[in-house]
Order: structure tokens, then sequence, then C-alpha cells
């Protein structure tokens, strides 16, 4: 049977897949092996929880850093530590770093040229272990601040800088590394004191730039003197006790800061089970970890599939709903964090749409429980979520995690229900590829045996209906002649015909918002030329199974097309041709 | 027979096959219009797309792909499909209704487009927030608008007055009276009468609250207020200074061209506009017009002449044509030096090849202190005009720090062999018999202090009884001045009074750069001369072309040199790798030409995004930059590239100008706003409208065009010596456009949603219904499975949306 094979080779792709999995196992960035007790001895959990406000976000260290470090060392953890210790040894300690490989370099054509550029120039003479150096450089990324100042590196980056196109943004890239590397930067973005007495408007300040201050003030009010004093008493101890690697010091003073620092101004300080909720959310790497149990999930309900395992299923379907729930989780504990709902970049437009999908699996697994399609829809939503949540893992620095706010033009009801019914939509049609992919498998493994699997569809008018019960009790489908053919046809319609509406609804409402935010309800933009395409396909979809005899595997070839497109609109034309939509 | 024509093409419209064609062809059309085609394998790469629609002999904006002929004939035939196929095909019965409500509802779709596309006009309209309105006491008046740094000077009989804006805060926040904690914008105009100077204060909406502020002598507050001085607020009543709105008339369609002229000497452009011209290729008569770029294939030569009529009865040049001859997406005006030319301005052109193969080309001009070395200074060009100017530049002398205690009558000269900056542990000299020491930090030559103002300074620090500070000590004592010590964390330093009592003189040492070419003291004498070991100098002659090894391993190559050379002004055109596709025209040029007497000028014409009447009135970040003809006639006509206008329906003021900010204020990033408001009023025959918000997100309707919030003036530090610096909110630009047509699209797109809803989900239980009144009838075991075999009898049933094919 074609199911069996294909479960084994999925399943063995997968596992090769998990194995290889690059963001699964951390590297090593330091070009030494960390003797350092100290930053084992640091405990920054009360320190991680404390709020620091950027780009008009108040969020948590813990996420602030896990952000800012990005721009650093990538997805990298210097000598295993977390983003918070990184920056703040960054920040305190700069000495450590100077000639320390932290800075990331993503693109593997520059990592080439830059190694060349050093060799060139002869700086395997006075670099100690230079090849082996060069060679850990080339496969992590990383290198350090000195090596990229020597002058054969800078030549080389302004000649990449004067190629807009292909390589500008990435020596930026670099430079912003440095930048954001530089001790001072670090200091100066680390704004976590509240306006004492100030509104919502007032600027946040750095304890550094509060030690500069209070000791000007002594005509302020003497508790709120008293206050800042301590807070600075704390700070410059924390600072001290860092620089002389002493860990309980350290531990001492940020759990002060950290319950001290709430206190400046109460009513504009972040509850702190919000920032609590948003430390532990970077800790545990957002949660896109659920992929896994996702594919766990997609293998015994494969297997239910070929073998016909009522077990298989049950335990597939349990896994599923464990990994949905854990979904539901993550995008609700996003959704609290960040104080709107998460669809404002890539990370969240694809973590949401595959959340949607699985929504909509549940409820139609629940329809469809006593026809022969059940499992499948739950299927394919696992693989789509799966896909998405594995996606944000493989290209971290392209579906950055942060938290951000949304741009101004994106504050709109309208712009809300768009976007949510168009991710909605791309969902449902990448599940309809899922089972289309599996119609058309089939029909494969027909052709090699030399059966004719032309007339393998479902013939009712409007595939809603397929799942409807009838006056009897029974189902349309729950019938002994229903191929396994026809129940997978009947499942790509039901999904089709629901994405159909839904784009064509989504595209009308983005008209509706860009109407009155561009002054044009449609501005031929890619992204929306691309949509418009995608249902341009599921319009031919429709037409053409009307005409053509072989319904079934017309249907799965445009519904996988359709998914193409949608994919397309989704990956090239957000990456490689800009427009002016930032997702979605 | 005369119908047999007709039912054959209503048979080809009623044809599923020729709709599903069409929306292949529509689909590929789409494709090609929007991303391109891709030219690499690798899709993900930007560089590997490339737009159909640029194409040239094509040349057409997004807007305009959608809106060709060939998209038009697309979609005319698609909505005739729809309609013939619907009528034709689909009988009207309730069980159709979906598929009639989804077509009509595309045709309703497709005339609202019509109208909606058929009349769309899209601008923008750059609104300044204020202008300053003076009133002399002679009566003249003059208003100027409110931006960093302008200024104007008015002569009158008894002396000139000179107007500056100095500062503006657009957040002022009134600290007394009635409006306590009201912000507003607040202007401070320095202002220079023949007998005083002075700063007068004007607040927008609040002209009871203006006054002046005048200078004292504590230099920890240069400026006070009047009121508290002398009682009055105002030192000199007899000027009338007011702030007044600053009205735009026109909005500025996007994606268009004109040319505007004007009289030279007078305020108002005329405009011509320019009718379909290219926009993304390069378009000229010869190479010689442009400077090229140097890493791109030669641009192929590809003359255009489009006639740029006059339309206006006040053209300064009426029923002339002017013809653009030349047009470049991508390009800047540059000046260059070429050889040629009558004066003696002495340019080479270098190879400098290193042991790992590398290559670097240089252009050096002797005479240019932007271009005579390098930037490391490793390579230097010079002149010599005598043979004794060469042995100078051959002379190696350390740089000389001179000392002197007048009091003492002492003085010493140090020849600065140690700084700090090598040698941070260097010790104090004690300058005998005297409290004074000093040690040197660090020197440099030729540091550029301002534009064209160049000197070298020895950073010393100096031990005096009291203290220790540093000085620098430059080549010109005027510029000399003292500094406390710099504290470890390298704070800002305030200026301290010079210490008198200790005098410095520095004079910079002589030592020539590691390769210096001396070209002269004849025109073709041309030598190398390099110090690339230590008290060592090495002087050979130079031949063009010839490699000579400096250093082992290490090559120059002199490619030319020219002693007389030219400065010439052509349009650079951009590298193709260098172009940002955000930018497209902001930076284009065209040329113009006009036929004149007989003989043709032309001229290159930079890209203006609004056509400002001055260069004062130009918003910051934008352009002013008009090019000037004379005709054979003695006339002078101003000329400016920019984008066809329209009159707006009543002219618009910038009230007020905000950001909402999220927590925390505005950090100066855009991800701390949350929107932005432009508070606009519109002239009206009784004056002004009342104030209208428009915020992203909210137009505002007025006279049948919409307004939208388009663009802001956020802060902006100064770009260059000697600017002034602007905190923003000084103007606003509406986006303009009307929206005839989107009730009539928004229709048609409702009734298509409600019928795919009927099709998809009514029509299914319409049928079942149906099925189960068949099943009703009389127990007939063989209906029922009749109806269950019809799954698998596809043909009998219709699918989905219900067409059934006519038999």
């Amino acid at each position: 049977m074609i199911f069996r094979r294909l479960s084994r080779l999925i399943i063995s792709f997968m596992m090769s897949a998990m194995l290889a999995h690059p963001a699964t196992a951390q590297v090593d960035g330091s070009s030494t092996p960390n003797t350092d007790t100290f930053a084992d001895q640091v405990d920054l959990s009360a320190f991680g929880t404390i709020a620091v406000h950027s780009r008009g976000r108040v969020k948590s260290f813990d996420s602030f850093t896990s952000e800012m470090m990005q721009f650093v060392c990538g997805t990298r953890r210097i000598d295993g530590q977390s983003p918070s210790f990184t920056y703040l040894d960054l920040m305190l300690r700069p000495e450590r770093y100077i000639d320390r490989d932290v800075i990331f370099i993503r693109m593997k054509m520059i990592r080439t040229q830059i190694a060349l550029a050093l060799r060139t120039a002869g700086a395997a003479q006075d670099i100690p272990d230079f090849e082996d150096r060069m060679e850990r450089f080339l496969k992590s990324g990383l290198i350090s601040e000195s090596l990229l100042r020597r002058d054969s590196v800078q030549m080389l980056l302004n000649r990449l800088r004067a190629d807009i196109i292909r390589t500008s943004s990435k020596v930026e890239a670099i430079e912003s590394a440095i930048n954001v590397k530089n001790p001072e930067f670090l200091r100066g973005s680390l704004a976590v004191v509240p306006a004492s007495a100030g509104g919502t408007e007032d600027a946040w300040l750095t304890l550094d730039a509060l030690s500069g201050s209070v000791s000007h003030n002594h005509d302020e009010n003497q508790q709120d003197q008293s206050l800042e004093e301590q807070l600075v008493h704390q700070w410059l101890a924390f600072v001290s006790s860092w620089q002389q690697g002493d860990a309980p010091g350290v531990n001492a003073a940020g759990a002060q800061l950290a319950s001290l620092l709430p206190l400046v101004n109460p009513d504009l300080y972040p509850a702190q089970s919000r920032l609590s909720w948003e430390s532990w959310y970077f800790r545990v790497k957002n949660m896109t970890w659920v992929w896994i149990i996702y594919l766990f999930s997609i293998i015994p309900l494969l297997a239910s599939m070929a073998y016909r395992w009522p077990a298989a299923r049950w335990i597939g379907m349990g896994l599923f709903v464990i990994a949905f729930g854990l979904h539901t989780f993550a995008v609700m504990l996003r959704w609290y964090v960040a104080e709107r709902w998460p669809n404002s970049n890539m990370f969240e437009a694809i973590t949401t749409a595959a959340w949607f999908g699985g929504c909509f699996a549940v409820i139609i697994e629940l329809l469809v429980r006593h026809t022969p399609m059940r499992s499948l829809f739950a299927l394919g939503s696992a693989v789509a979520s799966m896909v998405a949540l594995m996606a944000t893992r493989l290209w971290p620095l392209d579906l950055r995690a942060d938290i951000s706010n949304m741009m101004p033009v994106l504050h709109d009801l309208w712009l809300y229900i768009h976007t949510n019914v168009i991710i909605f939509s791309y969902c449902l049609i990448f599940l309809a590829s899922v089972t289309s992919g599996l119609y058309l498998v089939r029909r494969i493994w027909f052709a090699l045996r030399g059966q004719n699997g032309s007339s393998d569809f479902v013939s009712v008018g409007g595939a809603g209906s397929l799942i409807a019960t009838r006056s009897d009790g029974t189902n349309y489908l729950a019938n002994t002649k229903t191929t396994f053919g026809q129940v997978l046809d009947g499942s790509t319609m039901i999904l089709m015909e629901l994405s159909f509406i839904l784009l064509w609804t989504g595209l009308v409402m983005g008209a509706i918002w860009a109407d009155h935010s561009w002054g044009r309800p449609w501005g031929w933009d890619p992204k929306e030329v691309f949509a418009l395409n995608t249902f341009i396909i599921f319009a031919l979809l429709i037409h053409v199974r009307i005409k053509v005899k072989d319904k079934g595997l017309w249907t799965a070839l445009l519904a996988i097309v359709g998914c193409g497109v949608m994919l397309f609109n989704w990956i090239i034309i957000n990456f490689a041709i800009s427009g002016l939509h930032s997702y979605a | 027979m005369p119908g047999q024509p007709i039912k054959a093409l209503l048979d080809f419209f009623s044809n599923i096959w020729l709709g599903v064609t069409l929306l292949v062809i529509l689909f590929v059309y789409c494709s090609i219009g929007s991303a391109g085609v891709p030219t690499r394998l690798n899709i993900f790469a930007p560089a590997a797309w490339r737009h159909v629609r640029t194409a040239r002999g094509i040349e057409l904006t997004e807007f305009e792909w959608f809106h060709w002929w060939p998209f038009d004939l697309i979609i005319a035939l698609i909505c005739i499909t729809l309609t013939v196929t619907t009528i034709r095909r689909i009988p009207l019965k309730v069980i159709n209704l979906g598929v009639w409500m989804i077509h009509s509802g595309i045709i309703i779709l497709a005339l609202g487009s019509v109208i909606y596309f058929g009349t769309k006009v899209e601008g923008d309209s750059p609104v300044a927030r204020r202008q300053v309105e003076i009133k002399l006491p002679d009566g003249q008046t003059r208003s100027l608008m409110v931006k960093p740094g302008n200024q104007v000077s008015l002569v009158t009989q008894s002396g000139r007055y000179t107007f500056q804006i100095t500062s503006i805060d657009p957040q002022w926040e009134l600290l007394s009276g009635a409006d306590k904690g009201k912000k507003t914008y607040s202007v401070n105009l320095s202002v220079q009468t023949p007998q005083m100077q002075f700063i007068r204060q004007l607040i927008a909406g609040f002209p009871q609250y203006t006054e002046d502020l005048i200078r004292t002598d504590d230099p920890n507050q240069p400026f006070q207020r009047a009121v508290k001085a002398t009682g009055t607020p105002l030192v000199d009543d007899t000027l009338d200074i007011t702030l007044a709105y600053n009205p735009e008339k026109h909005f500025y369609l996007v994606n268009t061209r004109a040319i505007y002229l004007r009289t030279l000497g007078s305020r108002e452009w005329i405009e011509r506009p320019i009718e379909s011209m290219p926009r993304f290729n390069e378009y000229f008569s010869s190479h010689d017009d442009v400077w090229l770029a140097s890493n791109d294939l030669m641009p192929r030569l590809d003359p255009i002449d489009i006639a740029v009529p006059s339309v206006d009865e006040h053209d300064p040049l009426a029923g002339v044509d002017l013809h653009v001859t030349g047009f470049l997406p991508y390009a800047f005006e540059q000046t260059r030096r070429i050889p040629g030319g009558a004066t003696l301005d002495p340019l080479v052109r270098l190879r400098i090849e290193n042991t790992s193969g590398g290559v670097i080309r240089q252009e050096l001009a002797a005479f240019d202190p932007a271009s005579h070395s390098d930037a490391e200074g490793l390579l230097h060009f010079v002149w010599a005009d005598s043979p004794a100017a060469v042995e100078r530049f051959q002379e190696i002398r350390d740089p000389l720090l001179t000392i002197r205690i007048p009091e003492m009558s002492i003085e010493i000269n140090h020849a600065i062999s140690e700084t700090t900056a090598l040698n941070p542990e260097l010790e104090f000299t004690i300058i005998e018999g005297t409290d004074f020491s000093f040690r040197v930090n660090n020197f440099q030559d030729g540091l550029s202090i301002r534009p064209g103002i160049t000197d070298s300074l020895a950073i010393i620090e100096i031990q005096s009884p009291e203290k220790t500070f540093t000085r620098w000590v430059f080549a010109d004592p005027k510029f000399t001045r003292d500094l406390p010590m710099q504290d470890v964390m390298g704070g800002h330093d305030e200026e301290i009074p010079v210490d008198d009592r200790i005098i410095t003189t520095y004079t910079p040492g002589r030592r020539p750069a590691p390769l210096t070419i001396v070209a002269g003291p004849r025109e073709e004498d041309l030598h190398l001369l390099t110090t690339l070991s230590p008290g060592t100098v090495s002087f050979q002659q130079i031949r063009v072309g010839e490699k000579i090894e400096f250093a082992p391993g290490n090559s120059l190559t002199v490619e030319s040199y020219h002693a007389r050379t030219k400065m010439v002004t052509k349009p650079a055109i951009t590298p193709r790798a260098q172009r940002d596709p955000q930018m497209t025209a902001f930076l284009s040029m065209l040329r113009i030409s006009l036929p004149d007497s007989g003989q043709v000028q032309s001229t290159w014409l930079g890209y203006h995004h609004y056509p400002f009447a001055s260069g004062d009135e130009t918003l910051r970040r934008f352009a002013y930059q008009p090019a000037l003809l004379t005709l054979a006639d003695g006339r002078r006509i101003e000329i400016m590239f920019s984008r066809q206008r329209r009159l707006l329906p009543a002219a618009v003021a910038l009230d007020d100008f905000r950001i909402d900010t999220h927590i925390g204020g505005f950090t100066g990033q855009t991800s701390s706003i949350l929107d932005w408001i432009s508070l606009v009023r519109f002239q009206d025959k009784d004056g002004w409208t009342e104030p209208m918000e428009v915020r992203v997100n909210a137009p505002q309707e007025h006279r049948g065009l919409w307004f939208f919030q388009a663009q802001w003036d956020p802060p902006d530090p100064p770009r260059f010596q000697g600017d002034v610096g602007s905190n923003g909110l000084n103007y606003t630009v509406l986006g303009v456009g009307n929206r005839n047509g989107v009730a009539i699209q928004l229709l048609g797109c409702c009734i298509a949603v409600f019928g795919m809803i009927f099709a998809f989900y009514v029509k299914p239980i319409l049928k079942r219904r149906h099925q189960t009144a068949v099943l009703a009838r009389p127990t007939d075991s063989q209906a029922e499975s009749e109806l269950e075999e019809n799954a698998a009898l596809p043909e009998r049933e219709p699918v989905t949306v219900g067409m059934e094919e006519s038999p």
C-alpha cells in the first residue's frame, strides 16, 4: 500500500530533519571554552523581569535582551550564556569581548570573503590559530570586532556597501552589530526608570542618567529622593559587583533593583505578572518547539490512514490536541504579553495563521467525527502548524519573534479583520494542499499499478453538504462504497470553498481599509496582486472542475498551484520583491 | 442568415473554456506585471527579478500597467463572457441564485472600477505650519516661512533690519496665565534693528503672549524677558510681527512630470505638463552628455525627443515648444576634472598593486584639498613651482612646540618626538625654573576645522601650580584653547579661559607622505618621493604607464598625468548596483532643449518633488535648484523639473500638528509613535473653516476631495557645519485624492460574497431537501439506491457552483 511506504518515507525524512535541525543544537560561539563560573553563579531571574522601555514599548529585560542580542550574535549563544547575561557582560566588562568572536555574520558569501581578505592581508602571521579560527568563523558566522576593524576587512566592507541591491544591507547589519555591542549604546538603551511624577508621555530614564541627576536634586520630595538614592546605590553596587565578578553581590543588587524599580511610579509600571510571563515566554524560546509535538502527531495520524489502526488515530489525535493546546497557550500568552492580538509581524502572522488552521481543524473534526474524513483535517492542520513553527526556528532572523508596537497605520479595526481573515484563508489553502497532495500520491500509485482513478472524486454540489448529517443520522460519505480518493477530494473541496470565500472577503476588507488609509482601495501592490492571483487560481479550479472529466486530479493539481502562489506571495514577494504590506 | 454571426459570437462568449483561458491570461498578466520574471535560478534573490513593465519601450508604473489597454481588454472580455454565459447558460432560478450573484457582483465591481480608476486623481500637498509676517515702521511688509535658520534682511531709510528664526519649539508649554499647561508652537525670531538686537518670541494661537528677550551680561543667563528688565513685554513696539498660516493652494499628482518656467525675478511658476515620458531607463544621444558609471555596461544610445508645449498664456516662452531630449532615472550632477583647458591644475590617475594582488585606483588633484591625498594620508600629490620647492618637499622635520613663560622670560623649543598616544606612561617635562610641566598627548596636522579652514594642532597636558589641564595648541594661535582634564568617562568638556601665564605655539612638522608624487617645476616633470624606510628619502622620475616597485611586491603606476585640466559638470549615472529602488523619480534627471534664435540651448534638470517658489519656502529634506537659462535676447528664464499640479478646491492651512505616542513619549524611533495628527483648515468665503483632524486611517473630505495624513516632519539634527537643526513638526504632507465609485465597487464585492455563501452552503441544502423530498415519496428502495449511486455518476450531477453544461 502506497500510504504505508509513504508514511515510512515521511517518518524517516522527519527524523533526519530533526537530527540535522540547526536550531535545536546550540552552537558554542566562543573560541575558548567557558571556564568562568561567574556566569553560572549569577542569578538574573529577578533582574530579568524588570521593565525596559524600548521602541515605544515597555518589555521585560529578558525579552529586550533577546531582541537586542540578535543584532549582535544572531541566534548564537556566547559560551552558552543567556542573552541577558551576555548583554550585561558586554556592557559592563566590554574588554573581555574585544577580541572574542561574538559578532554574527549571516551571509556565507561575506564570511568567505572576510576570511579571504584577512588571509591575503597576512593576518595569519599575527593571529594565533588563524586557520582554526577562520574555520570556526565560516561555520558559526561569529567573528570578533577587532578582526572586523582591520583595514583589509574594512576595505572589503566598503566595497560591499556600494552594492545596494545585494550586499549593502548585510554590511549595515555588521555595522549595527558593532554599534549595538558598544557598551555606551547598551548602557544608553537600558531605560528602566519610569518618570517618577510623569505620565505616559514622559521618557523613561537609564539608571546611569538617574545616577547623574540624583546628586543635584536635593529639593525633591524626600520619599522619592530616598528611593532614587537607593536605586542609584544598588545600581552602582550591581555594576561594581559585576565588574569584579562578584556573583552574590550581583544577585543581591539585581534583586533589590527589581523590587525597587516598580515603586518609582507604580501607575506606569507594568504588572509584574506580565513581565514575568514575558520573560518566561522568551526563555522558553517562544514555544516554537511545539512543532516537534505536531510532528509526533503526524506520524500516527498518517499511520492510522495507512493501516486503519484506531489506536494510532487516537494517539495521533491526542498528540495533536496536546500540541494545539500548547500552541493556543503560546498565542494567548503572546496576546497577553504584547497587549494586542498577535498578527503584526511575520512571526506572528505565521504562527497565528497556523493556529487559526488548528481552530478550524478542531471544529470540523467534531463535525466529521462519524465520517471517513475524520482526522484528515487534524493531519492537515498538524502539517501546517509544524511547517509554520519550524520555519520560525529555521529562519529566526527573518521571522523575528520580538514583540514590537504596530505601525500607526495598522491601528484599524478593518485591518485587524482583514489580516486575520486573509491569514486564515491562507492556512486553509495550505490545508487543502495537504489533502490534494495525498490525493495526488494516491493517483500516482494508481497510475503505477495501471489502474484508472479518473472517477475518484465526490460529485455533490457544494462540498459543505458532505459533512452535513442526513435525516437518518448517517452521513453522505458514510457509505461502504466511498473511496479514500473521494474522501480526500471532498476534504479539498470543503477547504477550498471556505478559503475562496474568506480570501475574497479578506481582500475586500483590505480594500475598505486601504481606501480610508492610503486613499485608494487597490494600489496594485505586489502583495495585493498575488492575493488576487491566488483567488484567480481558485476561480479557475471551480470552472475547470465543471468542465473536465477527471475532476479529482485537476482539483488537486490546481489546489497545489494555488498553495504555491500563496506561498510565493508570502515568501518571494515578502523577501525578494518589496511591497507596502509588511507581512501576510 | 443575419442572426448567424451573432449567434456564433454569443456561443463563443458562452464557452466556459473561454472564461478559463481569459483567467489564465489575467493570471499571467498580473504576475509578470507585478513580480516580473525571474532571470536566475535563485528566485529568492531580489536581483533575480526583472520587471516587465519597466522594460525599455514599455516604461509603465504599476498603476499604469494595470490600466494599460491589454489589461482593460482582458477585463472587458471576462465581463462579456460572464454576462453572456450567465444569461444564456444559467437559468435564473433560486437554486442558481449564488452563481448569478457572484457573476453580477463581479460585473458591478468592474463597472465601479471603471468609474473609480477612470476619474482617479491622486496627489499630495505639503503644508507648512506658519509664516512670520513682518511689518516695518515705514510700512514695508515681508513674510518669512517658519523653518529653522530662515532669515531675511530688509533695508529702510533708517538702516537695515535682519530677522532670523533661531529656534522653534513645536511643543512649547505655556507656563503662566489662563492657558497654563497648554502646548503650542513657539517661534523665536532674532531681530536686528538699526538700533538694537533682541529675540521676539511668537506663540501660535496666542498673539497676546508675544514678548521680547534681551541680552544680559550674565553668562549663566544670556537672555532675559524684556518685561522683567524694562517692565514692558516688547522692547520695540514699532515692529509689527505676527504668526500667520502658510496656506497651500495646490496638490501635486503622483507619478507625473512637468516643467515649470518663470522669468527670473517673478514668483509664480508656470506649469508645462509632460505627457508620457520614460521612467526606468536611460535615454540620451551621446555618451559625452553624461559621466558613465565605470563598472556597468556602456548604456546604449537611445535619443528621445518629446515636445513639451506651453499650455498657459502666462508662460514666459508661450508658443515655443521645449523638448525633452534626454532622461536618466538614476543620476546626480557631478563636477570632475578632465585633461585640457588652460589652467594649471595637475591631475594624476594611479594604480597601486599590493603583494596579494589587490588593486587600488586613485585620482589625485594637486591643488584640490579634498583630493590631493588618499583617505589614509599615505599618498600625496603635490605641485612644486620651483626647484627649491622640490627640495623642500624632501625635507624631514619634527613638529615643534614652543613654550614661553612671559613672566620669567623663559622660552623653550620642544621637538615633539614622543606622545602619550604612543606611550601612555610618558612623563611630564618640567620647564626649568618654573612650576609648570607639560607632556604632549598627540598632534594632528592638516585638520579640517570647518569647511575651507584647515589647521594643525598639538594636544598637550599642562601641570600648573594649581591644576592640570589640557591645551589645544593650534598653529594659528587664535584657535588655541584650554579645557579641563577629560574625566575617565570621557564626559563633555567645557572650555575654560586660556591660562596666559604660559604661551604656546605649534609649528607643524614636515614629513612627506610615505608616497608623494611631485609634479613640476616644468609641467612635464613628475617624480616619486618615498619615505618608506625611516630617515631615508628616495626620489625618482616617473614615466606615465611605467610600473614602479616602491616596496617588494608593491607597485605604483601612473596611468595618466595632466598638468592642465578643466572642471566639467555633467550628470553622473549611478552604477546599477547602487540604485535604491525606493528612490525612483527622486534621483531622476532630464535634459531639456530649447530652440533659441536658430540655436538650441540644452541643460540637465534634476527632479524636484515640489516646485517651491523659493529656497526660503522649501521645506526641510526637499531640493530647490532651479536652472537658469539666458536667452539670446537677454531674457533670463528659470526652469525646474517637477510634477504636475492641480488647484485644491480651497487653500488648506495647517493649524496644528501633533504626534500621539506610546508609553514613554517620542524616542526618535517611529515605533514609539501611535498616530500623526494634522489639524487643517480650509479657506472659504468667510475666512477659515473649523479645524478638521486628519490622522492616519481617518481622512477628511472637503468639497469632493479626501485628505489623508501622508508624511510628517521628524526632528532632524544639523546636517552639515553651520546648519541649524530642526525639532521637526514644522509641516505636514497631506495625501489628496478622490474616491468616485468606491460605493459601487463595495456593493459588487458584497453581492459576490453573498453569492459565494449561497452557492457553497445554501444551494446544497436546497438540493438535499429536494433529494429528501424525492425519498419521501412512496417508499421506493430503488429511488434511494439511485440517489446513493449518484455519487459515482458525476456527469449526472452538477458540481459546486452549479453551472451546468448545456447539452
